[in-house]
């Protein structure tokens, strides 16, 4: 196995123990799991990014240089380190660790997929002509960082929804730990936006690039029409919150219902033919 | 107090009263029209799009190699369109990576009109070509039907030539005043290899040949397969023996024409709706009224705001101004 490839299934396992951790945090009530859950989360990112790097460099000794954001594999990984950042970030802005219980998970589940699923080749490949582009990367970058924001959102939605079951007098701590509802519903939206204009930037990067490649800016491939059908979701979304005011639980279903509409984006239409079956 | 509000309000109103002075600040006032930018580029894009269809086109076009066309086939309307010069693909290649996998197609285009090259240039994926206002892609490629067959002529040993020929391409046999005419060209005739047909025209008759690549193995595994298909015998017609070295395959170039001119408004239109996306959610128009009463040597500073959005951003504001305001005193 090739040294890149090792580093990069150690994270797996690296995003899980987080995981975990925060899960831990979350039901112990203790500082102390979740500052460890931080830590590895923070060790993981690192080695994440040295093992993209690495990959990058093992490219070019092949030959076939290219940024690591060529096949399913590659985009895999890439959206769990983009959720991870992003995360990071987040927590370190909000100084509050309860949310990792609902985020890093998905890092997680997205890099396990990546390095067992059989169906995911992890071998460093060329590009394909069509895919020999400067807008490469800068497609692939818009859309995971938008998908990334997408999923935090949709994390705080299971979040809100969770706090919504809280009963009682006196509820069991986990339930007394989740941040306020208030503040689950700001962060939300604040998470839709940056996900929204990042999707908004990687449709319109996408097409730039499809006028160089294709022959058309739209081509209503079904990655295309999907993307379309998300964002039309979070601008529903966004208009019922400017428009009809909409808080809370709507807008926390909302964010798992666009979150659904991401995912069959992102892996559903593999399984339509069209012209973007290399991702 | 005002050199304060200034540097950060651009709108700056005074009034005094006795001891009573009155400020009031607005900045960002744009923010609000950030949402209408948005949905009007929305029908920008919508409408260059309208635009494109109704007066663009997208068409494609198979050009063998060698050959040249100005007539290709519309996508969306159905039907042919004439182009106004003429496309002539001089060649087309393809070639791979070590593991297989296409590295690059490359089609050789040359533009011409009135008998003139005016442009030439390699076509590839990822790099159109601009030419008289239509946009060339390399879409596609394939493999014309039959391809080139090299065949070997030998008359009893004395002479040998090899000649390239194509589909309905004819030679002759001039020492017997025969006409030979290709007829078929396969790639693989019912599974027994590369085959062509021929009909040599003789001043006795028609004689029917199918020379075979393979005809060595395939008589070693039918020892009497010439008796029993007569056809099948590459010396069938004396004195010449006919061999079929190999079977060039002719590439075909698939092009992917469009003409659109509602590209620009679209392009026009998405640099606005990013735009507009960063004013509605990035900035947040701040109105800030500042009253200061000035009693017997004591100052009160009151402060009032209000904003569109961003309401913790406008709290943060005031309180950089109270501390800025009292740090003053």
């Amino acid at each position: 196995m090739i040294i890149n490839t090792t580093i990069l299934s150690w994270v797996t396992f690296i995003y899980f123990g987080s995981a975990t951790f925060y899960i831990f945090k979350m039901v112990t009530g203790k500082e102390f799991w979740g500052l460890l859950a931080s830590g590895i989360a923070f060790i993981g990112l690192i080695a994440q990014t040295v093992g993209l790097i690495l990959r990058w460099f093992e490219s070019y000794k092949m030959g076939i240089g290219h940024a690591p954001l060529s096949n399913l594999y590659e985009s895999l990984i890439f959206f769990s380190w983009t959720i991870v950042l992003l995360y990071l970030v987040i927590e370190w802005r909000i100084k509050s660790r309860n949310l990792g219980a609902f985020v890093v998970p998905f890092a997680f589940f997205s890099m396990a997929f990546a390095s067992f699923s059989p169906n995911v080749n992890a071998r460093i490949q060329p590009l394909i002509p069509a895919l020999q582009s400067n807008w490469l990367i800068s497609h692939v970058i818009t859309c995971f960082f938008g998908y990334a924001a997408l999923t935090i959102a949709c994390g705080l939605g299971f979040m809100y929804l969770l706090k919504g079951l809280e009963k009682g007098e006196k509820p069991p701590l986990f339930f007394r730990l989740l941040p306020g509802r208030e503040i689950v519903d700001e962060l939300t939206y604040h998470s839709v936006v940056i996900g929204f204009i990042f999707l908004t930037l990687g449709i319109i990067t996408g097409s730039v690039w499809a006028y160089s490649a294709w022959g058309s800016y739209w081509s209503w491939d079904p990655k295309e029409t999907w993307s379309l059908i998300t964002w039309l979701i979070y601008a529903a979304m966004l208009h019922s919150r400017f428009v009809r005011g909409w808080r809370g639980k709507r807008m926390a279903i909302m964010s798992i219902i666009g979150f659904a509409s991401v995912l069959f984006t992102y892996f559903g239409v593999n399984y339509l033919p069209g012209l973007h079956s290399y991702f | 107090m005002k050199n304060i509000l200034t540097k950060r309000y651009k709108k700056i109103r005074r009034k005094d009263a006795d001891s009573i002075t009155f400020f009031y600040g607005e900045k960002g006032a744009y923010s609000n029209f950030g949402v209408y930018l948005i949905h009007l580029s929305i029908l920008i894009i919508i409408a260059g799009a309208i635009i494109g269809s109704l007066l663009g086109f997208g068409a494609f076009v198979n050009i063998p190699e060698g050959e040249s066309t100005n007539t290709v086939h519309l996508g969306r309307q159905k039907g042919v369109k004439k182009l106004d010069f003429t496309v002539r693909c001089d060649k087309f290649t393809i070639s791979f990576y070590d593991n297989g996998m296409p590295k690059e197609y490359r089609s050789n285009l040359s533009f011409i009109k009135d008998n003139n090259v005016i442009l030439q240039g390699p076509l590839l994926v990822n790099h159109p070509i601009t030419f008289n206002g239509i946009r060339f892609y390399q879409a596609s490629y394939g493999t014309s039907p039959g391809g080139q067959a090299h065949i070997t002529v030998n008359r009893e040993n004395i002479e040998e030539t090899t000649i390239k020929v194509k589909q309905k391409d004819s030679f002759y046999l001039k020492e017997k005043n025969a006409k030979v005419n290709i007829v078929r060209i396969e790639k693989n005739f019912m599974s027994m290899g590369p085959a062509v047909l021929m009909h040599i025209q003789t001043p006795e008759g028609t004689v029917r040949i199918w020379v075979f690549k393979r005809i060595e193995k395939m008589r070693d595994r039918i020892p009497d397969l010439i008796k029993k298909v007569p056809t099948f015998n590459p010396g069938r017609y004396k004195p010449y023996y006919f061999e079929l070295n190999r079977i060039e395959s002719d590439y075909y170039t698939g092009l992917q024409l469009s003409q659109d001119p509602g590209v620009v408004i679209v392009a026009i239109g998405s640099i606005f709706v990013i735009l507009g996306l960063f004013i509605t959610f990035f900035s947040s128009h701040k109105r800030l009224w500042v009253r200061v009463d000035d009693q017997e040597g004591k100052t009160r500073i009151s402060v009032g705001a209000r904003s569109n959005k961003d309401p913790v951003g406008l709290k943060r504001e005031i309180e950089y101004l109270l501390r800025h305001f009292s740090s003053i005193g």
